[in-house]
């Protein structure tokens, strides 16, 4: 078994310390997933806020996994080892927020068309009734403040990690605190006897689930179909990797750079510009049966003096 | 961090918003609670007499307490609930609490009874949760 590469002493630190922020967000959100399950009423901005709550824990949950899978060398069945395996996690979890997000947008539009009426009962507590709206209310305002102060340290981090996983993730968390106001705003719509406000702002969250769900997939795809190595923060071609391509074809001028990403690692190729596959003669030597599936014999180099 | 700073100004609005709107808030988006005080109070009762003898004995204090005229009216769950989803009606008393019409109406709290198998619920109509609040503090004193 061939070991997974080794990163520099910085970036494992900073490994170590997305960790322990990841953690840390699963620790979070559960507890107001808690809390808000405890206070659930009958607001539509509520439960879609719950929702979105809920399905941040994926991200987290899927970084660590593939944190799991990724120190994994490579095996005699997964001769390329695993370091795509956060980007699957990526594609699957951008896949399950776009469908959550749409129904989530059915249901708020649904209700809006309906004209339903949300009813928010009161509980006796210490003698008094007291709306639940208003208990609504104060969880979503608890519960909006540890994202944002953990998604603003992982996005430092993501950064410096190339990690796209991990810098959506931190994204989301920054921009979750809106999601809480907004669900405020509906129950306190609610409140003032308008009734639509509530089905309004459960539409306008579940707008934001399907946003981050598309950017997301847009992201992971991108990645799986080997496109062009992207800057984790812009979403645009990498600044670095132009300049390796470039680099790189000015010193083998016979040679097409061809670059991609697999997971926060970077693999460069040279292809010869004339002869893009590899041709029939060579592959039926090598391959007795279906050797036109066979279109590249490629040798590494691990040092320039392997010219 | 000009960032942060657009979150905690948010964050102490929502704070003031809430704590402003705590006063006097809920409102009916249809004004029951308004219309029933010194008005009519119409409300629908299943089963019979014996059945709802604590229901009725309710509605009249609540009536009593809103200067309000109780009018009463007696039918099947499934007319009285469609009574009151029209606005027909401002509560229907003496329901089971496993009301299977719970997603078209706002319930109270349940309160039970000692001669009663089953906890009931009162049922308004879908959205007036000041009325619900109402009629939460009658039942509420009366356990």
């Amino acid at each position: 078994m061939i070991a997974a590469p080794r990163p520099p002493e910085q970036i494992e630190n900073d490994l170590r310390r997305a960790e322990k922020l990841e953690w840390q967000t699963i620790f979070w959100v559960m507890i107001s997933v808690g809390a808000m399950s405890a206070a659930m009423g009958g607001s539509q901005a509520f439960k879609t806020a719950w929702i979105e709550d809920v399905l941040s824990l994926l991200a987290p949950i899927f970084f660590l996994l593939s944190r799991h899978v990724e120190e994994k060398g490579e095996t005699s069945v997964f001769p390329y080892g695993f370091q795509r395996a956060g980007t699957l996690a990526f594609f699957l979890s951008a896949s399950a927020l776009c469908a959550i997000g749409a129904f989530l947008l059915y249901e708020g539009l649904q209700s809006l068309v309906t004209m339903k009426h949300p009813t928010i009962g009161s509980k006796t507590i210490f003698g008094h009734q007291v709306w639940m709206g208003w208990i609504m209310s104060g969880v979503l305002l608890f519960s909006i403040i540890p994202p944002v102060i953990l998604g603003r340290a992982k996005r430092k981090i993501a950064k410096s990690l190339h990690d796209e996983v991990l810098f959506v993730d931190a994204d989301t968390n920054a921009a979750d605190w809106q999601t809480g106001v907004a669900s405020i705003a509906g129950i306190v719509g609610i409140a003032c006897g308008w009734w639509w406000a509530d089905a309004l702002m459960a539409s306008v969250i579940s707008l934001s689930i399907l946003k981050d769900g598309w950017t997301a997939l847009k992201g992971s795809t991108i990645h799986l179909l080997d496109g062009l190595p992207r800057a984790v923060d812009s979403g645009q071609p990498d600044p670095a990797v132009q300049e390796l391509i470039s680099r790189l074809e000015d010193e083998y001028p016979a040679y097409r750079a061809q670059v991609r990403a697999t997971g926060r690692y970077l693999r460069a190729r040279l292809e010869p510009r004339d002869k893009p596959h590899l041709d029939r003669e060579t592959a039926k030597r090598l391959m007795s049966e279906k050797s036109w599936r066979l279109i590249e014999l490629a040798r590494g180099m691990r040092s320039e003096t392997d010219k | 961090m000009r960032f942060l700073r657009g979150f905690t100004h948010t964050y102490l609005l929502c704070l003031v918003l809430i704590g402003v709107a705590a006063c006097g808030l809920p409102v009916d988006p249809r004004h029951t609670t308004d219309t029933v005080r010194g008005g009519t109070l119409r409300a629908g009762l299943v089963g019979n007499q014996a059945q709802t003898e604590f229901d009725t004995a309710h509605l009249k204090s609540l009536a009593q307490t809103r200067q309000a005229e109780l009018h009463v009216v007696q039918g099947t769950t499934d007319e009285l609930i469609e009574l009151l989803s029209k606005g027909e009606l401002d509560v229907v008393a003496s329901l089971p609490k496993e009301t299977p019409y719970r997603k078209q109406v706002g319930l109270t709290q349940t309160f039970a009874h000692p001669g009663w198998t089953k906890p009931r619920v009162w049922a308004v109509r879908s959205g007036e949760n000041e009325w619900l609040i109402v009629l939460n503090n009658h039942l509420g004193g009366s356990k």
